[in-house]
């Protein structure tokens, strides 16, 4: 069996079967990029905050658009030789194809990764303070709160696992505080029986199933209880409907038919009671550490020391710190403060600028920040004499007068200090910040579609580039035995690859530029 | 089942007409359309430091910018995708895929707009 | 620079072969054949009977959810328990501890069950299946145009099945924000768990991301075998209807699927990387209290990006009904499909529109009068092609001498079921109505008579038809009438009654069947158990049906000819079951393909394949003669 078309074109549509196939896959990438850019003017219309304007570095995205332009040069060469039977002139076309997509990813991952260890944290009162959170030491992520004197810990049985040992760390005071756990080391803990046992996930599963058995006996009993108590709830309910929004007359002779069903079933069902009654006793007595869903363990030797993400906590106070998974550590807060050396202020969705708290960190570059912000209201009125008045509301005065670098404020060489310097980080108070992050897709929705636009895009390079580098390392068969074949191969996948240069030629201006 | 099982290769493929192709031709036509996008790409970035504020039209950078990229996606697909003489059955596939998506982002950007009046509400 | 060079080599098809001739590909084991085999009738089979474990799974999701509205509060009885039971102990005592339906379990067999039966049951089963099955044949091609992406399609979509099925054993259970998992309750409702990416909301987003990129690959596949690989003399316009809706149906993939690919990625990383693309600003829940997220997005964006998808998908759903149907019809009746070239074009009309109705889903979400009256138009526009097709297949039973096999009582019972389901869809077009039912039963009873006893039921047709073509052996007629009858009257009782229970207020999400509104909608409350009596029925009536399906393969009787109900389209000009490359020699078409009772031809079914007889010619120049050709 063959499949005809393969590689002459059918005479009446005048295509070959691949070639029918890549544009119709790429009719589907434009709805799917189509979405992309329909969801990106949604989120930007619909943005409640500054709009990231020239924000992004625009060399590397400039760059990285002329090395796309080169290579979809050379990808259509490399078929017009392919066409022109010249294997030499193909071969070369597709290595310089193939390393300006290595180079294209390279520029990418470099921005990525300036973006990643770039942090923001945002203050409850709007104040915008980005930077880096000291990121010369490893153990700094500048986002972790540390529990020290942990000496009791409490899990829940229906939902708690053992992840929550991942954030466990030594505590032994010295340089590095909290370094890191030796492998195989292992906790010791005193139940509230008094046994004293290996705290694993195994141990920690037999409670659980221990746990899970009883709580199945107690439904049980707790739904025939209740089928019991229907007649009788219904009774009441009848009662209250009486006085109620909806009133409705009292029906005395279905009540006492009710409360009649009710004696019955209570009679019936007495021996069942017992036997689950007497059940619950017996599990009970046989592990009594799992009776309760809250089983509070002490710990036997040290005290334990943990530094934890705050994302993966529910909840932290002074004493204690809730996973999301319902552990609870009971010892002594360390410290949660987020050290940051900022590089740049920004006031924009501030209401009062002059008591930001931004000034409670960095007092002494407030007097500098009000006299550039006069400096650029007086250059942006005298450049734009019709907004004079409601330059305020402006979004690119505020631009210019409100996000402010630390190297427009101070003095080069404090500015490099407080930029760099980690003993100059201020310590931002936890209870100031609304929100902390890097410049990943959590940075803002503006950074989330940047991400996954470019994402993507990067994705469709990398997956283009292993084709076509299988149809460079293996096109030499394929070309003796029928060059118009792999003429053909390369350019269904050079289609794909000007494609995707299309998608970079709007990505470039909308992202970097607009 | 092949109705073209005899007829020579070059015969079919849209380009080559019959006549073998001229490399070094094709090549600098296609070298032309590279330095076409790459004068593109310049020219839109130095749109983008125009300041338009000051000659009162905000809207002209999203405009030109998206305009001049429009101009060099339609050099990308007319020469290098070869959409200038492709068959009919993908015109009409491209045609419906724009329509749709196009569709998709006027009628977003619409239903955004139009809220219902807080004035209706009170 | 010699470009004719190398010469293709000589392709010899097509020229007097013998069964055996056709075994040029090598001997094949039985993985090869079987798993993963790039034979676009095998794939059809593997995505027909993966397309039915689901259907029943979420069936049996959707059993174990009546009983909860029927009884709530009462644990299951162990005719329903062993399906919860299937999922394990853990699962049980997780979410029945007490043997009954728990409002969380409820939520998650909803959410299931509204994406098991449109993503993996009714999509692969009435589109995957039977358009590889039966489209190249139908076209007269040896294979799919490209049959290992064929192959990779259908294992695509089996792991994105396997990841859905494997969240229910997640800690935090599947999905449970419903079918369409609308932000932000999807992305807050598994907040609490410790890992955000072993959560049954992202692996719900995994596997859609899977069965999206599954369907992508399927659709080009279709449409290029249509377009390319169509057989000598099949011009677009004697292509069977059938070829047509799953031509128009892959486009619907192919152009729908990207946005929704696009919202389940942005969800994915909202869950994952703790983006805001569908979090307000100062979004606050009950559990986590201020969301430590950036906040800024639209949760309205989610639900443009899902229903611009999940309308055209709507569609998808019941074009390969109608699709089946106006096979099974024209078969049956003996005489051409009435009004086939209107029903084309109302085909295109419909695919067009079905752009841009998505709206008329989010009247609700607070759009002004400006864009809710666009929606509402083009929402009441596009029933006129569906008129079109609905009466279009009416009038084709007009004068026919009938026969009653099952495939065709089926089709008949479609008729007037879909009808009801379309027709009571009209009033929900309309705003102002739509603000007051929206979410209720009536919604629910208006889409499931179109996708219950209107496209499973022609579903059945389809399989019942070609049942003989892809085993060689018939589908026992006593069981199908025993399969038929019941499902026919167990899904009017099933569906009929949750009108009166929407237009009275009942809310689609109650878990308990409204018992906390007891006061006020009691009334209405014996509809309850009436429906889940229904849903019992149903799934008895289920049982002759998957006898029949497995014991007519082994032991059904043999047909005694490649075309055992005298149809004229090119499936039945094969071998029977057809080989690996289909058909013995080239097929070359002479006619359209609903050639029925064609006067002086001298049998009353005329073939695609057979060209005009003497008597037929004869007959056709009288016609021109007296002036009666109709052209």
């Amino acid at each position: 069996m063959e499949i005809p078309y393969t590689v002459t074109a059918r005479p009446d549509t005048g295509l070959y079967n691949a070639k029918v196939g890549i544009w119709l896959f790429l009719a589907s990438e434009v709805m799917l990029f189509g979405g992309l850019f329909s969801s990106y003017v949604f989120l930007r219309i619909g943005a409640d905050y500054p709009w990231p304007f020239h924000e992004l570095k625009v060399l590397p995205g400039f760059i990285n658009t002329m090395v796309l332009i080169i290579s979809s040069v050379s990808i259509v060469s490399a078929w017009a030789a392919l066409k022109a039977r010249r294997y030499g002139w193909y071969q070369i076309n597709m290595v310089i194809t193939l390393l300006c997509a290595l180079g294209f990813m390279g520029i990418k991952s470099f921005e990525y990764y300036g973006k990643f260890t770039h942090y923001s944290v945002i203050l409850h009162d709007g104040t915008v303070m980005d930077g880096h959170p000291g990121h010369a030491s490893e153990e700094h992520r500048g986002d972790k709160i540390a529990l020290g004197e942990v000496k009791s810990f409490s899990v829940n049985l229906a939902k708690s696992e053992t992840a929550f040992l991942r954030h466990r760390r030594i505590n032994d005071g010295g340089a590095k505080p909290f370094g890191e756990v030796p492998d195989g080391q292992t906790i010791k803990v005193r139940t509230p029986s008094g046994k004293e046992v290996e705290f694993t996930q195994s141990w920690l599963n037999k409670q659980k199933r221990d746990y899970r058995d009883l709580e199945n006996v107690r439904a049980k009993l707790a739904t025939l209880q209740a089928r019991i108590d229907a007649p009788k709830a219904r009774v009441e309910d009848m009662k209250r409907a009486v006085s109620g929004n909806f009133p409705v007359p009292f029906d005395a002779a279905k009540a006492e038919v009710l409360l009649a069903e009710h004696q019955d079933l209570q009679a019936s069902s007495a021996s069942k009671l017992k036997e689950l009654e007497g059940k619950i006793k017996a599990l009970t007595a046989g592990n009594p550490d799992a009776a309760a869903s809250t089983l509070t363990l002490q710990v036997a030797g040290d005290p334990l020391a943990f530094r934890v993400d705050e994302r993966a906590l529910a909840k932290y106070n002074a004493g204690e710190i809730i996973f999301r998974d319902d552990v609870i550590l009971k010892g002594k807060l360390l410290g949660d403060s987020i050290p940051l050396n900022a590089d740049l202020i920004d006031l924009r969705s501030v209401k009062d600028p002059e008591n930001s708290l931004a000034w409670k960190y960095y007092p002494g570059l407030k007097p500098a920040f009000f006299k550039h912000m006069e400096e650029e209201t007086e250059a942006f009125k005298k450049k734009h004499p019709a907004h004079a008045n409601d330059y305020e509301t402006n979004a690119d005065w505020k631009r210019s007068a409100l996000r402010v670098s630390l190297e427009e404020l101070a003095p080069e060489t404090e500015a490099h200090a407080l930029m760099h310097d980690e003993s100059k980080a201020v310590q931002v108070e936890r209870s100031d910040k609304r929100f902390y992050t890097n410049f990943s897709p959590s940075r803002s929705p503006y950074y989330a579609i940047y991400f996954l636009m470019t994402g993507l895009h990067g994705l469709h390079v990398v997956g283009g580039s292993i084709v076509l580098g299988y149809f460079l390392f293996t096109g030499r068969r394929m070309y003796k035995r029928n060059p118009e074949h792999l003429a053909n191969r390369v350019e269904v996948g050079g289609l794909f690859w000007h494609f995707v240069d299309l998608v970079w030629i709007f990505l470039f201006p909308v992202f970097y530029l607009l | 089942m092949d109705h073209s099982t005899n007829t020579p290769v070059h015969q079919d493929g849209h380009d080559s007409h019959g006549a073998p192709l001229d490399l070094a031709k094709t090549v600098r036509s296609y070298l032309k359309v590279g330095g076409v996008l790459i004068l593109g790409t310049f020219l839109t970035v130095a749109v983008a430091y125009v300041p338009w504020m000051q000659t009162g039209v905000h809207w002209a950078d999203t405009t030109i910018g998206l305009l001049i990229a429009t101009i060099k996606v339609s050099f990308v697909g007319l020469l290098f995708m070869h959409l200038n003489h492709e068959r009919g059955l993908i015109y009409k596939v491209l045609f419906f895929t724009i329509i749709f998506s196009i569709a998709m982002m006027f009628l977003f950007v619409l239903a955004f707009l139009d809220p219902i009046k807080a004035a209706l509400l009170n | 620079m010699d470009a004719t060079l190398p010469t293709k080599h000589a392709d010899d098809h097509g020229h007097d072969h013998g069964h055996d001739a056709h075994h040029d590909d090598h001997k094949v084991n039985f993985i090869n054949k079987y798993i993963f085999s790039t034979d676009h009738k095998m794939i059809g089979v593997q995505y027909g009977i993966t397309g039915l474990l689901f259907l029943a799974l979420g069936f049996m999701l959707m059993l174990v959810m009546r009983w909860s509205i029927a009884h709530p509060g009462l644990p299951l009885p162990s005719s329903l328990s062993w399906i919860v039971g299937l999922f394990g102990d853990d699962f049980v005592s997780r979410w029945a501890p007490n043997g009954a339906v728990s409002g969380s379990l409820y939520n998650m067999f909803g959410a299931m069950h509204g994406t098991i039966m449109v993503f993996f049951g009714v999509v692969p089963l009435g589109f995957a299946a039977f358009v590889n099955f039966v489209t190249p044949l139908q076209v007269g091609a040896p294979d799919m145009a490209f049959p290992k992406l064929n192959m990779w399609s259908f294992w695509l979509f089996f792991v994105s099945g396997v990841i859905m099925v494997a969240s229910f054993f997640l800690p935090t259970g599947a999905a449970q924000a419903g079918w369409t998992n609308y932000s932000p309750l999807a992305a807050t409702i598994q907040m609490n768990s410790d890992s955000h990416f072993w959560t049954g909301q992202t692996q719900w987003l995994f596997a859609m991301v899977f069965n999206i990129s599954a369907s992508l690959l399927g659709a080009v596949n279709v449409l290029t075998t249509v377009i390319n690989l169509r057989a000598k003399g099949l011009t677009w316009m004697r292509l069977p209807f059938f070829t047509w809706a799953m031509f128009i149906i892959a486009f619907l993939l192919l152009l729908a699927f990207p946005p929704l690919e696009v919202a389940a990625l942005m969800q994915l990383s909202d869950q994952v990387f703790g983006s805001s693309f569908f979090l307000p600003t100062g979004l606050y829940t009950k559990e986590a209290g201020l969301l430590n997220v950036s906040g800024g997005g639209h949760p309205v964006l989610f639900q443009h990006l899902f229903w611009f998808l999940a309308h055209p998908e709507v569609y998808v759903l019941r074009l390969p009904a109608i699709a089946i149907v106006s096979e099974v019809i024209p078969c049956n009746t003996r005489k051409p499909l009435w009004g086939y070239k209107s029903m084309v074009y109302g085909l295109l009309t419909l695919a067009f529109l079905s752009f841009i109705v998505w709206a008329h889903h989010m009247y609700l979400t607070g759009m002004g009068s400006v864009v809710a009256t666009f929606f509402q138009f083009t929402t009441v526009l596009i029933s006129v092609p569906s008129v079109i097709l609905l009466t279009c297949l009416m009038i084709s039973l007009w004068g026919g001498s009938i026969r009653f096999p099952v495939p065709m009582l089926f089709a008949t019972a479609f008729l007037p079921m879909f009808g009801i389901g379309g027709l009571t869809g009209l009033p929900l077009a309309f705003t102002f109505i739509d603000l007051y039912l929206h979410d209720t039963y009536y919604v629910i009873a208006h889409f499931h008579y179109i996708v219950a006893p209107g496209v499973i039921f022609g579903l059945f047709a389809g399989i019942y038809h070609w049942y003989p073509k892809v085993t060689g052996r018939m589908m026992g007629t006593k069981l199908g009438h025993l399969h038929f009858w019941p499902s026919l009257i167990a899904m009017n009782v099933l569906f009929a009654p949750m009108f009166i229970q929407g237009m009275a207020g009942f809310h689609r999400r109650w878990f308990d069947g409204g018992k906390v509104f007891e006061m006020t909608s009691h009334k209405y409350f014996y509809l309850n158990e009436i429906i889940s009596w229904g849903a019992w029925g149903l799934g008895i009536a289920q049982l002759p049906f998957i006898i029949n399906f497995f014991y007519s393969a082994f032991a059904g009787k043999k047909v005694t000819s490649d075309n055992p109900w005298n149809a004229t389209t090119l499936e039945w000009n094969t071998p029977t079951p057809p080989p690996h490359g289909n058909f013995l020699t080239e097929q070359v078409v002479y006619r359209g393909p609903y050639e029925y009772s064609v006067p002086g031809a001298d049998k009353d079914y005329s073939p695609q394949w057979e060209a005009p007889s003497s008597g037929e010619k004869k007959a056709a120049a009288a016609d021109a003669a007296a002036g009666l050709t109709i052209h």
